[in-house]
């Protein structure tokens, strides 16, 4: 008897229950390992008390440790010894095989952090965090779930860091400041602007050899843009009230002229006001960059941001859909000014940094030729900050 | 770390497979002979001893006593092999790590303790050296006595071979449940032990500092929390290992019994004779002998693959400055050129901006600015310890990349603040410079560094031991030393990297006279914090914030309203700033009092 005429025989409700068990897929075991690093303190002592402390408290997280991976399911505590300080580290490992209880079970493991930070076992605050499981940075959905488990736990939403295309176990959980897409900062064509470094850099390093006359107040630009041109940019500062002195001294020291900005209007248009710090990186045009891929942060050494512009029209813009054989990619390379004249000649150089570009998703390989990976438009240039960084920032 | 850990391991045993296929047959004739040895057992207990046989029997005694002469003799070729191959191996690995870690640049050793590195070059190349004498050979070897013993068994008898092989998948499990544990405890134990080097060797290249500063009962207590932690972890990674020898040996035991259980039904119902009896069992016992070591070598071999990768980790670093297979190795006339120089260190932030200057022949340029300014970053590219990230380093119109770093190196000499002298005579601290120097002119760059004088003083003169154990000097007669040793050197281009900030006035004056003929036509480069100690030189490069503020020589500088004058005379910046703040001071206050109270509409944005 075929299937469709057994179907025909049997009531609704069986006919439906038979249905879902077969388009249900089997549940695949995942095996999170997650590690927090707390920060150092020469101060810190691992005594007795504080191994029996953690004990206890472990005992409360504690899941069964079958297969539970190179952690176990049990909460370990241990320290790292960093110049003369000792920071420690607590380690746990957690089996989920169903997709719903992620979520659950990794923001059980993130209350246990925060709670050892509440009941004073460790060396300091959370400064670092690393979760390791299977395919973790092609696992969207996975990452989904601890984010939400992040933001339940911690208050807050976070990103993660691929440090390494060789270990695509390995995350590090952070945050993100978000800046510009990778398009505009190719062709600098938005609020962040290299010209206006020097004046950013200036008053920046006033701030910092005046520290006692400005405590008080805090500083910020506003860039506006400009047609076609080089943004504008004004510096102002918000505080509890406004304050000549600050603004003759600053006009003074660097030339800049200061607007105060009340904290409520400071607060109700946040949005607009950058700090010198991040306007400062933004606008950086050595170095490598962060780009965040949707919640995935990867970096990108400063001869891989060379090479992107060969993807890149005269314009500037980049040529999406085109798919450009090996050769032209090579002549494009041999007369492009933002490679370093030591590489430009390099074939082996051009095929290093096309497979690191393809590793991390930036280009995509299609036949023998290449082409910008589909959603090379929405990547956006930031930084990413360890959890600790973050706070410092 | 590269997937094909094998292979790179492989490729360091390369060289002697000689060793190893002699190795390799002695151990498959040990194996052989093992394997050898029951049938004359089972002869002598089922055929010789009931059927009262005493030729046979005597036989039997002959060979059994033959089988063990050969296996004591191979085993004593198969160790002492072992012995060579793995002593060669150690060998060649450590000097191959540490000829790396000579090419590797600062930066590695800025970011790393020296306890790390010794670490990995002692404790973890020896566990390359465990897999590669213990564990691969075993393991070929327990794969093939398998596999032989199966065949064997499955000749006298299927039926007990498909029993015996049932209960393997257990043995799979255990290893899906241990594996990542002992990894992982394996990464930790090294990174420990790493951690522990560390803190050693800092705290007694510290002593004089944790003893001043009462530190030795807290250096001790963190000590032993790391040794305890170390101990914690060693336990835990000995009961894994020993629970799952422990499983494995319990799974072949279960195995045995039901083999036991099964033949002797077979002996009691169905005729089996006890010969067959004893031969089947001898080779199941023996067919899970080598299972059993299989599992004790995957257990070696976790330990050992971190070892490996901690190994291949510093090998597969490559040095941030490269330097290339045909550089120049002219000599060089010292003109030193930067052009638009920009630099950043890894961390991110531009230490250098825009740094042009030249270097002529002969002159000296010295580099001033406030800490932080890019100074010594601008030596390092110089020395070529970093390369320069934008821009042009060019020496005698060629770019600084083009030469031979070493040909480069040898034609430059760099005197630190803090000198390092080695453990050994003076005559060899000098010499270190230039190897080949012969003693009289070892004598003349003393004399030069107005350092003869007081080795003359000294009881066994030019080979007075310093250093450990030996004669003590004063921060001068270091710096003196020094200064000959770079003068041996002949040096084209000199550095003086705050040679002379550590010295009271009656050193610096013997010092500033050591370098004035030791700057004499070289291009020399000095950065000091001591305006006075550079006032003659040609030209004076002034940066702030890694950019070039002002330059020309000291007069042309000290007549400018000028960073270079407010480092030079404290007292006129100080009271320029006065004056500064003052004016803008009433400037503001002339502004509120001219509009009235301040009102805070006045200053608030309109945007």
């Amino acid at each position: 008897m075929e299937v469709d005429q057994l179907m025909t025989v049997v009531p609704d409700v069986v006919r439906a229950k038979v249905a879902k068990v077969s388009h249900m897929e089997k549940p695949q075991p995942t095996v999170f390992d997650i590690v927090a690093w707390y920060e150092p303190s020469a101060h810190f002592k691992y005594t007795r008390g504080v191994r029996k402390a953690f004990e206890e408290m472990a005992r409360e997280y504690t899941k069964s440790t079958l297969l539970l991976g190179r952690f176990g399911g049990r909460p370990v505590m241990q320290t790292d010894i960093q110049g003369i300080g000792v920071a420690t580290r607590v380690e746990i490992g957690r089996l989920s095989l169903f997709k719903g209880h992620q979520q659950a079970l990794i923001k059980g493991v993130f209350d246990m952090f925060r709670d050892c930070m509440g009941r004073e076992l460790v060396s300091g605050p959370l400064e670092r965090m690393a979760i390791h499981f299977s395919k973790a940075d092609s696992r969207g959905s996975v990452r989904d779930s601890i984010r939400q488990a992040f933001s339940e736990a911690f208050g807050e939403e976070c990103s993660f860091l691929a440090p390494d295309v060789d270990q695509p176990d390995y995350l590090l959980v952070g945050h993100s400041v978000d800046y510009q897409t990778l398009i505009q900062y190719l062709s600098e064509d938005s609020l962040y602007h290299s010209a206006h470094r020097g004046r950013i850099e200036k008053v920046s390093r006033h701030l910092n050899q005046e520290v006692g006359r400005y405590e008080k107040h805090r500083f910020h630009v506003v860039p506006v843009r400009a047609d076609g041109g080089i943004p504008a940019l004004s510096f102002c500062y918000t505080g509890e009230e406004p304050d000549r002195r600050v603004e003759a001294f600053m006009e003074g020291y660097t030339g800049e002229r200061l607007s105060f900005v009340e904290r409520d209007s400071f607060q109700a248009e946040r949005h607009r006001y950058l700090g010198l710090k991040d306007y400062e990186r933004a606008s950086r045009r050595f170095g490598g960059l962060w780009i965040l891929q949707s919640d995935m942060a990867r970096f990108l050494s400063q001869l891989e941001v060379g090479s992107l512009y060969l993807f890149l029209d005269e314009d500037l813009r980049p040529e999406m859909g085109r798919v450009f054989t090996w050769e032209e990619l090579f002549a494009r390379q041999i007369s492009s000014s933002r490679i370093d004249p030591a590489s430009r000649n390099s074939q082996t150089f051009l095929e290093i940094v096309l497979e690191s570009l393809a590793c991390k998703h930036f280009i995509s390989e299609e036949g023998d030729g290449f082409r910008l990976d589909e959603e090379f438009g929405r990547y956006q240039h930031v930084t990413f900050y360890e959890l600790g960084e973050f706070r410092k920032k | 770390m590269h997937d094909n850990w094998l292979k790179r391991v492989y490729a360091i045993v390369a060289p002697y497979r000689g060793r190893l296929v002699i190795s390799m047959v002695t151990l498959l004739g040990l194996t052989g002979l093992g394997i050898y040895s029951p049938v004359w057992a089972s002869r002598l207990v089922g055929e010789a001893l009931p059927n009262l046989d005493k030729r046979l029997f005597i036989q039997c005694v002959v060979y059994l006593f033959a089988i063990q002469l050969a296996s004591s003799g191979l085993s004593y070729v198969y160790s002492f092999q072992m012995r060579i191959l793995g002593g060669r191996v150690v060998f060649d690995l450590r000097r191959r790590m540490y000829d790396h870690l000579q090419r590797l640049s600062l930066g590695f050793y800025e970011s790393r303790s020296s306890g790390e590195i010794i670490s990995r070059m002692m404790n973890d190349v020896n566990a390359i050296t465990s897999l590669v004498t213990g564990t691969a050979l075993n393991t070929l070897v327990s794969s093939c006595k398998a596999l032989v013993l199966l065949c064997v068994l499955y000749h006298f008898s299927p039926k007990v071979t498909w029993i015996a092989l049932t209960i393997l998948p257990l043995h799979f499990l255990g290893y899906f449940f241990f594996q990542a544990r002992i990894s992982h405890i394996s990464w930790k134990s090294s990174e420990k032990v790493s951690q522990i080097y560390g803190k050693v060797s800092e705290v007694v290249g510290a002593m004089k500092m944790v003893k001043s500063h009462s530190g030795e009962i807290r250096e001790s207590r963190a000590l032993i929390t790391q040794l305890r932690e170390s101990y914690d972890i060693n336990l835990y990674s000995g009961n894994l290992t020993n629970i799952w020898g422990h499983a494995t040996s319990n799974i072949s035991h279960l195995g045995t019994v039901v083999v036991t259980v099964v033949c002797g039904y077979a002996v009691l119902d169905d005729g089996m004779t006890l010969q067959q009896y004893i031969l089947l069992l001898s080779y199941v016992a023996m067919l899970y002998a080598p299972v059993a070591e299989l599992i004790g070598v995957v257990q070696q071999i976790l330990p050992a693959k971190v070892g490996i990768r901690r190994v291949f980790e510093i090998m597969d670093l490559a040095p941030e400055v490269v330097d290339p297979p045909d550089g120049i190795r002219d000599t060089i006339r010292g003109k030193v050129e930067f052009a638009n120089v920009g630099f950043a260190y890894s961390s991110g932030d531009q230490v250098l901006e825009g740094v042009s200057f030249i270097a002529n022949p002969g002159e000296t340029v010295a580099f001033v600015g406030p800490s932080g300014s890019g100074k010594t970053t601008i030596i390092n590219l110089i020395a070529r310890f970093y390369d320069r990230g934008v821009g042009q380093i060019l020496i005698d119109g060629r770019d600084i990349q083009e030469y031979s770093l070493r040909a480069l190196r040898d034609q430059m000499s760099i005197v630190l603040q803090e000198t390092h002298l080695f453990r050994g005579t003076i005559f060899d601290n000098i010499r270190y410079g230039k190897p080949d120097a012969p003693i009289e002119e070892i004598e003349r760059a003393a004399e030069l560094a107005n350092a003869h004088e007081f080795i003359g003083t000294l009881p066994d003169t030019y080979r007075t031991l310093i250093g450990a154990n030996g004669i003590r000097l004063s921060g001068g007669q270091r710096q003196r030393i020094a200064i000959a040793r770079a003068l041996i050197r002949n040096p084209r281009i000199l550095i003086l990297d705050e040679a002379t900030s550590a010295l009271d006035t009656v050193s610096e004056s013997k010092v500033q006279e050591a370098f004035v003929r030791l700057m004499r036509d070289r291009t020399t480069f000095v950065v000091a914090h001591r305006l006075s100690t550079i006032k003659n030189a040609d030209k004076i490069v002034v940066l702030e914030e890694g950019q070039v503020v002002q330059m020309g020589d000291h007069d042309e500088l000290i007549d400018q309203d000028g960073l270079y004058r407010e480092l030079y005379d404290p007292e006129w910046a100080k009271e320029r700033k006065r004056l500064r703040d003052e004016r803008i001071e009433q400037l503001a206050v002339s502004n509120i009092t001219a509009i009235g109270p301040p009102k805070a509409a006045r200053w608030r944005s309109t945007n």
